[in-house]
């Protein structure tokens, strides 16, 4: 079912059981959607802002990571790309967050430009039923009014794409653009792809080693596990001694718990799939902004 | 007694779906398989095997089963809960004794249920408390050693506090309770039959990827069936001091290197003795996937007063051994992983500074049937 749908029922079953509902009781009904409306456009216009800035301190971390790397600093390069992962899971949630409030945006445009269509009919009626010129005029000044505002809302369905998050919001095409500033925009977002790249052997590096460190723990806790079994190892005389808090892993605390290095595995893969995604958007939006430049040569 | 509750907990824990009751899920569950040819040397008597033979060496073929894993009960930020469980079964064929071969089985079990709370910022709980138990049918004579069948419950207390100036503090308290199964021909093992209580306390310095830990304690042990020749104190009491250091290495490479010493005193001065061992292993990944565990363990032992009576309590013979163990270990599949050991160990046995030796080569396989 179409998001809104079940409110347009309850206002079209209001409209056609209560024979005396007016325009005037309609037009409060239009009024709340609008109010809605509006409110889910600010709410995905902060959800945006937010997320413009954690999408800028994440690639503010990849590039810091990149110029580590050229200029061989190890500390740095760790640094920053602690810092690059550690905001993956913000980034997340900002994204989620102009996600959800995209879909907002839009049941709720699409609730008040289904009401709209139904206003346009009453007024229709109405101006047909108008007992005077001076009346009818003026059902015709609000019945253009009211296919003005429905026109601008269909022109923002047709642009609702632009609602949705996207990796590195700074760069989009404006109207002024030439193509070569849209040329260039694309070679920034194919060097920004390039750069994340990098990041992603990095991450497979990085995973493979602990990979190595996870097997390496297992197979002497096989090997312990298995001589202590059948008493090979321990005598049975006293309590087996058992060395407190030894880690098995080394950890990166959160909360008051140490990660594990399994739970370490796979916040590296998380992030690489993070990485690996935004590449792909980068590389489509780079393709679709080469596309727009053949569209207008 | 069979290793019956153990073994049944395992069996609930393994029928259970993954992911069953929201968080409830194996943290390493670890099926193992293998066999191995050993060969034992030495001529003597043990005081708690019933038969005798006059074979100066024997060897076993063995073939063994096991299971182990730890199930994650609650799991949070701050606190979780988890059993950790683990059972086998070896069946050996032992030849070369000259009154028949043997065919000894054992059982094994243990299961532990281990608290875990941290303390504000400074310091993280340890609460644990477990069962083991084990079982042997057809006990072989000598020079092939087996432990004997017991059943110990035990519990323990653990602190450790986060770093102050570079140093955490442990602090262990623990008691056990043992008790050996004795068979209606030797009931000698009852003489085994202890109660145990520790306080052991620990400070480590390091951090990562190394850390050296230094620590002592003390132990009361009673025997309250054996007796100390003492009318007035007629049943044997230890106290034990261990003290020692612990160096851990968990890099690329996992060393760990101990220094342990140990001094019994009793009222009986039969078991008096000082002690020191060393320990070391190395585990490193090698080229061709291959992985090399090594461990030995060496002990010297030296008893504060001379007697002309079995120096050890019968079952202790481990007490004083040296063991050396080299594994090889080779990923066949993502989730199965083979390898081959070979093992040496010598002991003493129940007659002071009569020794018993064991050779082993093993082969055995390793399956996490929760990997892919």
């Amino acid at each position: 079912m179409r998001p809104g749908l079940g409110a347009l029922l309850a206002v079209v079953a209001a409209l056609t059981v209560a024979q005396s509902a007016s325009a005037q009781s309609t037009e409060q009904i239009i009024g709340e959607a609008r109010g809605e409306y509006d409110a889910a456009v600010l709410t995905h216009a902060a959800a945006q802002r937010a997320l413009e800035v954690i999408d800028r301190r994440f690639y503010t971390a990849i590039f810091n990571g990149d110029r580590a790397r050229s200029a061989g600093d190890d500390v740095r390069l760790a640094d920053a790309r602690s810092a690059a992962q550690a905001l993956v899971g913000t980034l997340t949630d900002a994204m989620n967050r102009v996600a959800a409030a995209a879909g907002t945006v839009r049941s709720s445009r699409q609730l008040l430009i289904d009401l709209l269509i139904l206003y346009q009919v009453e007024l229709i009626e109405l101006a047909e039923a108008a007992p005077s010129a001076a009346q009818r005029s003026d059902y015709d000044a609000l019945l253009s009014d009211t296919s003005n505002e429905l026109a601008e809302l269909e022109g923002d369905v047709d642009d609702g794409s632009s609602l949705d998050p996207v990796a590195r919001p700074d760069i989009f095409v404006d109207p002024r653009d030439g193509p070569d500033q849209i040329l260039g925009k694309a070679q920034i977002l194919e060097r920004t792809a390039a750069l994340l790249d990098t990041a992603v052997l990095a991450v497979d590096e990085e995973i493979a080693g602990l990979e190595t460190r996870r097997d390496t723990e297992r197979r002497q806790r096989d090997f312990m596990a298995r001589a202590r079994r059948f008493d090979d190892l321990n005598p049975p005389i006293g309590a087996p001694r058992r060395d407190p808090d030894v880690q098995t892993s080394d950890s990166t605390a959160v909360g008051g718990r140490p990660l594990t290095l399994d739970e370490r595995i796979e916040a590296k893969r998380t992030y690489k799939q993070v990485l690996l995604d935004r590449r792909d958007a980068h590389l489509e939006r780079a393709r679709d902004f080469r596309a727009r430049v053949r569209q207008r040569t | 007694m069979l290793p019956t509750c153990s073994w049944l907990a395992l069996g609930v824990a393994l029928l259970l779906p993954q992911n069953a009751a929201g968080q409830l899920r194996w943290s390493d569950l670890v099926i193992t398989m293998g066999g191995s040819a050993e060969r034992y040397t030495g001529n003597f008597s043990a005081v708690t095997v019933a038969v005798i033979d006059s074979t100066d060496h024997a060897t076993a073929a063995v073939g063994e089963f096991g299971v182990r894993g730890g199930l994650i009960l609650m799991e949070g930020e701050r606190r979780g809960l988890t059993l950790e469980l683990d059972g086998g079964v070896r069946q050996a064929a032992a030849m070369g004794f000259t009154l028949r071969d043997y065919a000894p089985r054992e059982w094994v079990g243990s299961s532990a249920l281990q608290f875990v709370q941290t303390l504000g910022s400074w310091a993280t709980g340890y609460l644990r408390g477990g069962v083991d138990a084990r079982a042997v049918r057809d006990r072989p004579p000598m020079p092939l050693f087996m432990q004997p069948g017991y059943t110990t419950l035990g519990g323990d207390a653990t602190l450790v506090t986060r770093t102050f100036d570079g140093v955490a503090f442990d602090l262990i308290a623990d008691i056990e309770s043992a008790d050996y199964h004795a068979l209606r021909f030797v009931p000698q093992l009852d003489l085994l039959d202890r109660r145990a209580a520790g306080l052991e306390l620990g400070a480590r310095w390091g951090g990562q990827p190394s850390t050296i830990r230094f620590f002592g304690g003390v132990r009361w042990s009673q025997y309250e069936h054996q007796g100390s020749f003492d009318v007035d104190d007629p049943f044997r009491r230890d106290r034990t001091v261990r003290v020692g250091l612990g160096w851990t290495h968990m890099g690329r490479v996992i060393a760990q290197v101990g220094l342990d010493g140990t001094l019994n005193r009793s009222n009986s001065n039969r078991p008096e003795y000082d002690a020191i061992s060393v320990s070391a292993s190395l585990t490193t990944p090698l080229p061709g996937q291959l992985t090399l565990n090594l461990l030995g363990l060496l002990t010297a032992k030296s008893y504060v007063n001379e007697s002309s009576f079995a120096r050890l309590v019968p079952g202790e013979e481990a007490d004083n051994a040296s063991i050396a163990y080299a594994e090889l270990v080779r990923p066949i599949r993502a989730n199965l992983d083979g390898g081959i050991r070979l093992g040496w160990t010598r002991a003493e046995t129940d007659i002071g500074d009569a020794y018993y030796q064991r050779f082993g080569l093993s082969f055995l396989f390793n399956y996490r049937p929760n990997e892919r």
